[in-house]
Parts: structure tokens; C-alpha cells; sequence
């Protein structure tokens, strides 16, 4: 049997207790429909425990390497960029974080990065800026 | 009678003003729709400034256009990098980024725009010929016939879980709980907002759904290795008509896409995001051993994007003839028509034939032109799929964050749709349905208010009350009959396994 499958169950109905535990304290019928979902999500968890626990032990454990880590340094990246468009400004943060994402991810073809943001970074300024009007965050660069 | 004075209005579609607005509305449209996190009522709602420089006509005309198109252009980005623009092409993203993987790309979108524009049409003429007598239908529906509605798209969950349907019905429940979060509007209870003040609103459906599909798209390729493409292949065919065959082999899923797009768009709140799945799951009931549903299959392909646009021109049906909004970009087009002095209700055929005649055919005809923009724009969007998952990955996470905010000018949103897609991604990776947390998402507020509307008016006796109306009785009974086929599918699926993996 494997932990991951168990595991994710056990957080699943964890998760679900603590809804319900919660939604006690909702009076006029609103805590009807968190309950309930919260108690049709334990049997279906423990459903899915069931059913997949025979399956789940031949598959094998991935090992944890840049490449499953990606994803999730692509996400630390993206929070940095969120809070730099607010600081720096929305284009220069964009410049940055599409170089830095871009090589972070692979890219080695440098020219390809420098062309794809000759044509996004205007394209981007006419539409949003010049045709929407739209106020884009600003910090104290651009 | 409605057919002879609708006609007696074609010719004033033949002014240059009119000719301009209804490009200018189709070209917004397609483009906006096509960004993910900016959707159609924005677009429209920034022509209002616009179209004080026109008269009525000509400004409820690029109204109805931009709504039209951007309707359809949200399957482009769905189709080509699985980041639908709108709520209602996600079904979309499933069959069709499974088609661009496959290097058909340009197949999908000549199917998708195929069924569009033939749905968009096909509606329009509901809305010219029958708006009057099909607005009463809409007046039938009450708190029991909501609550079912909610329920009979549910049951789509168990369609789209291909195979993991314990943990399709857990994404399903999931996205109905998310639907509470927020103050509940019958007691004035602030549930699981934890003191935030951006979550006493509720969770809205745009950063939920640029997270779980556009976000979580742009993390799944960051996986990848930098210099692979989607599309594999790096040809592209010029072909953008959808050729006899393609639509020989579609034709009954066109059918039931419109047929649902028609219905469900007469029906205030429920529209392309509840029809597309309903369509979906139909065609999956429907399917045949063979069918690649999951995999790239153009029938499901055909069906969401059927009813998407099926339902365009009879979501307008309310609006026009009883001023109830069918839809957000409903309400918008509502708004501006009140502020360019027209009075909404049946006396707007009464004393405004002319502009409301007028304005139905040139929704006809934004459908037409859609068709032949989208076109030329196809191919170029289409490159998108030869591109470097290496630069596409940051691409995608740029304009999720950009949409988003622009979308409401909240940076609170940003973390919302981030979380979302750091879900998505979480739920993909472990075969949970992102579609089925999507459609408990827009499902839960309308089963919970007709169910809580349903306690009231029934005075507690709601299986009485609820079999006592005769179009609450036609839902139960089609529901059962999902719920039936789906699990005689279910047993032949498991009793046949190793035939269908042959």
C-alpha cells in the first residue's frame, strides 16, 4: 500500500473535518451545503482509497529532481514577479521575469527570448495601455 | 407577422456606420475573448464610452457583436495552449488541446469555428423569429426547476472524469464548497472567509478558472523540456474550411451542442458555461467504441463549441423581451441599452421595431464575419502551438497575471488565480478534474439558492411541490436517465477494458 495514496486520503478527510467543525457554527441553514460536501468528499476519499490501493503499489516513487521541482520554482518566480510589478513597474518586471523564467526553464536560444519580447512588450503596451486604457501596475520605473 | 416585420428591417444593416460598429465589435470581441482572464463583458462594457458616439443601433449592434465573438474567441487560446479566454469554452480545452498535442491544431479550429458560427446563426434566427413566444418559457422557471437544472449538470462530472470518477465526483464537491465561500445572501453569515474581506464577496469565477487552466497550463510546460513544442510537428496547414467529411463525421454532435445552446440560453444565469458541459456530456453517453473522448476527440470538440455559441442569440431573448438578464455580457448589453434611452420588455418590439430588428441582424451577420476574421487570425494564433514550451510557459503565466488584474484592477485576485492554478496543476498531476471543480464552481451558488428558494416556497414539502410542476418532472426524469446511461457505461467500460485499450 502506498504512504503518498494514504497520506493524501488522511489530508483529504482532515481537510473535510475541519469544514464541517466550522460550518457548526453557521446558523439558518447555512452550513447545509458545506457539510455536506465536506461528508460526500470523506466517502468518495475513502472510496478512492479503496479502489485505487491495489493499483497505486506497483507505481513507482518519483524521485525528486530539478525537473519535478520546476513547476514550483516556476511558481516562486511568478510571486516575485507579482511583487516586483507593483514595486518596479509592470514592463520592466515583465522584461525581467520572461529572461529569467525563459532561461531558468531552458532556453539557451537567445536571440528567440530578445524577438518574443520585441514584438509582446509594444504589443502589450498598444493593447492594454493605448486601446483599453487600462491602469496596469505601477511602480517607480515602468 | 414576426417574420414579415423582421425582414422589412434587413436593409438598414447597410450603412457604413453600421457595417464599421460591426466589424469594430467582432474584431474587440475575438480578441479580447481570446486573452485569458479578459472576458466578453469586459469588452463590452469598455464599448460603452465608444458607442455614445454612435446612435442606438449602431451601438447595441457592436455590443451584440463583441459578445458574439469574444463568446468564440476564448476557444482559440482553449484550443491552441488549453487556456480558455472565457467560462464557457473550457469544455473545450479538453478536447481541444488534446487535438493540438496531435498536431491539429488548425482541425480544431476549423471545427470550432464551424460550429460557431453556424450556432451563432442558428440562435440569431430563434432570437428574430421566436423571441416574443420563447421569452414565456423563461418565466417558467422557478426555485425547484433551478435547483434541478444545478443537479442535471452535475451529472456531467461523471463524464468528464474519464475513468477516475470517485475523484471527479471529489473535484466536483470541491468546486460546490468553494461556491460558499463568501457571505451567505440568506443569512448574512460570512462563510470560511476568515476575516479577509476580498473573500466576503465569494471566490469569482474568472481568476478560478484562469488558475485552474490557463496557470496550471503554464506550470504543466515548464515541466517539459524548453525546446519542445505542443503542437510536435512544426508545418501548419493553410486549410481553415472545414472540410465535408469532417462535418459528415460531426454532424449529430452539432446537433445536440446547438440544441443545448439553444435551450440553456433562454434560461436567465444558466448560458454557454452550463450548456457546453451538458453538451460534453451528452456526446460522451452518445460516444462509440473507438471515440477518443479525453484524448483529442473532434465530436466533443464539436459539441461544447456548438453550444457555446448556440446559446449567444436566445441568452438575449429574456433581456430583450422581459429585461431579465440572461448573463453577465446580457446585463452589460442591458445596461447600455437603458442609457442609450431604450425601455427593455416586449413594448421595445412595439415602439422600437427598427432597432431591435436591425440589431438581431446584425448580430447575424457579426456571426458570419467572426467566421471569416477568425480565419485569417487562426493562423497566426495557431503559431502559438510551434512555439518552445520554454518561452510559451512564461507567456501563459504573464497573461494569466495581466488578465487577471486588468480584469478587476485587484492584486488580491492575482494571489486568488494563483492559488488556483498552483490547484490546478496539484489536481491534473494527481487525475483530478480540474473541468469538474470548475462546473461544481458555477453550479453551487445556483443549486444552493433554488434549493434554499425551494424550502421557502414549498413551505418545507419540496417533493410535493417539485413533482407537482410539470417541467421540474421532465429535469428529474432526464436526470435519471443520465445517471442511468452513465452508469450502464461505467459497468460495460469495466466489464470491456481490454477492448477499449485495444
Amino acid at each position: 500500500m502506498s504512504k503518498i495514496l494514504l497520506l493524501r486520503s488522511i489530508v483529504i478527510i482532515l481537510v473535510c473535518f475541519f469544514i464541517i467543525l466550522i460550518s457548526k457554527n453557521y446558523s439558518n441553514h447555512a452550513n447545509l451545503l458545506p457539510t455536506f460536501c465536506a461528508t460526500v468528499i470523506i466517502i468518495f476519499s475513502i472510496l478512492d482509497f479503496v479502489q485505487n490501493k491495489k493499483s497505486f503499489k506497483f507505481i513507482k516513487k518519483n524521485k525528486i529532481n530539478i525537473k519535478t521541482l520546476k513547476p514550483y520554482l516556476v511558481i516562486l518566480l511568478s510571486i516575485v514577479y507579482v511583487y516586483l510589478i507593483v514595486t518596479l513597474g509592470f514592463f520592466v518586471s515583465t522584461i525581467l521575469y520572461f529572461i529569467f523564467t525563459s532561461i531558468f526553464l531552458g532556453v539557451r536560444n537567445y536571440k528567440s527570448i530578445f524577438i518574443t519580447l520585441i514584438i509582446i512588450i509594444p504589443l502589450m503596451y498598444g493593447f492594454f495601455v493605448i486601446f483599453l486604457q487600462t491602469s496596469l501596475p505601477k511602480g517607480f520605473l515602468i | 407577422m414576426y417574420i414579415l416585420e423582421a425582414l422589412s428591417y434587413f436593409n438598414n444593416l447597410f450603412s457604413i456606420s453600421v457595417l464599421f460598429c460591426l466589424f469594430l465589435g467582432v474584431l474587440i470581441g475575438l480578441v479580447i475573448g481570446a486573452i485569458p482572464g479578459l472576458s466578453p463583458p469586459m469588452a463590452i462594457a469598455l464599448l460603452i464610452p465608444v458607442s455614445f458616439n454612435f446612435p442606438p443601433t449602431e451601438a447595441l449592434i457592436m455590443m451584440v457583436s463583441c459578445y458574439a465573438a469574444g463568446m468564440y474567441g476564448g476557444s482559440f487560446s482553449a484550443i491552441l495552449i488549453r487556456a480558455p479566454g472565457t467560462s464557457a469554452s473550457a469544455a473545450s480545452a479538453i478536447e481541444g488541446f488534446e487535438l493540438t498535442k496531435k498536431g491539429k491544431a488548425i482541425q480544431a479550429i476549423r471545427i470550432s469555428t464551424f460550429a460557431s458560427v453556424f450556432g451563432g446563426l442558428i440562435s440569431g434566427f430563434v432570437l428574430l423569429l421566436l423571441a416574443p413566444p420563447l421569452a414565456e418559457v423563461a418565466l417558467l422557471f422557478g426555485p425547484s426547476e433551478y435547483f434541478l437544472m444545478a443537479i442535471l449538470g452535475l451529472t456531467a462530472i461523471a463524464s468528464i472524469s474519464f475513468g477516475h470518477i470517485f475523484k471527479g465526483l471529489i473535484a466536483g464537491f470541491f468546486g460546490i464548497f468553494l461556491s460558499t465561500v463568501g457571505i451567505d445572501l440568506y443569512s448574512g453569515i460570512p462563510r470560511f472567509t476568515f476575516g479577509s474581506a476580498t473573500l466576503s464577496s465569494g471566490i469569482d469565477i474568472m481568476p478560478a478558472i484562469v488558475g485552474l487552466f490557463a496557470f496550471a497550463q503554464g506550470l504543466e510546460l515548464s515541466s517539459s523540456k524548453a525546446q519542445e513544442t505542443i503542437g510536435g510537428n512544426s508545418k501548419l496547414s493553410w486549410n481553415i474550411w472545414p472540410k465535408f467529411d469532417e462535418i459528415k463525421r460531426v454532424k449529430y454532435s452539432l446537433l445536440r451542442g446547438w440544441g443545448c445552446g439553444l435551450v440553456l440560453g433562454i434560461i436567465p444565469a444558466a448560458g454557454g458555461s452550463i450548456a457546453q458541459w451538458i453538451a460534453y456530456a451528452w456526446e460522451i453517453q452518445k460516444g462509440k467504441t473507438g471515440d477518443q473522448f479525453g484524448k483529442g476527440e473532434i465530436k466533443g470538440l464539436a459539441a461544447t463549441e456548438a453550444s457555446n455559441n448556440g446559446c449567444t442569440g436566445t441568452s438575449l431573448i429574456p433581456m430583450f423581451t422581459l429585461g431579465i438578464p440572461g448573463g453577465i455580457s446580457a446585463a452589460v448589453i442591458l445596461g447600455a441599452l437603458v442609457i442609450h434611452g431604450l425601455q427593455p420588455g416586449l413594448s421595445l418590439f412595439k415602439n422600437n421595431p427598427e432597432v431591435v430588428y436591425t440589431v438581431i441582424w446584425g448580430f447575424l451577420a457579426a456571426n458570419i464575419l467572426m467566421g471569416f476574421v477568425a480565419a485569417f487570425m487562426a493562423r497566426g494564433m495557431a503559431h502559438l502551438t510551434i512555439m518552445p514550451k520554454g518561452l510559451l510557459a512564461p507567456l501563459i503565466i504573464i497573461f494569466s497575471i495581466v488578465g487577471t488584474y486588468v480584469n478587476t484592477n485587484n492584486i488580491v485576485d492575482v494571489w486568488i488565480m494563483m492559488s488556483f492554478g498552483l490547484l490546478g496543476y496539484l489536481m491534473s498531476k494527481y487525475n483530478f478534474s480540474t473541468g469538474a471543480a470548475l462546473l461544481g464552481l458555477i453550479l453551487g451558488p445556483i443549486a444552493e439558492n433554488g434549493l434554499r428558494d425551494l424550502m421557502v416556497v414549498s413551505r418545507g414539502d419540496l417533493i410535493f411541490y417539485t413533482i407537482q410542476r410539470p417541467l421540474s418532472l421532465l429535469l428529474i426524469i432526464l436526470t435519471f436517465i443520465i445517471v442511468f446511461y452513465s452508469a450502464r457505461q461505467f459497468k460495460w467500460e469495466k466489464k470491456n477494458k481490454n477492448i477499449i485499450n485495444k
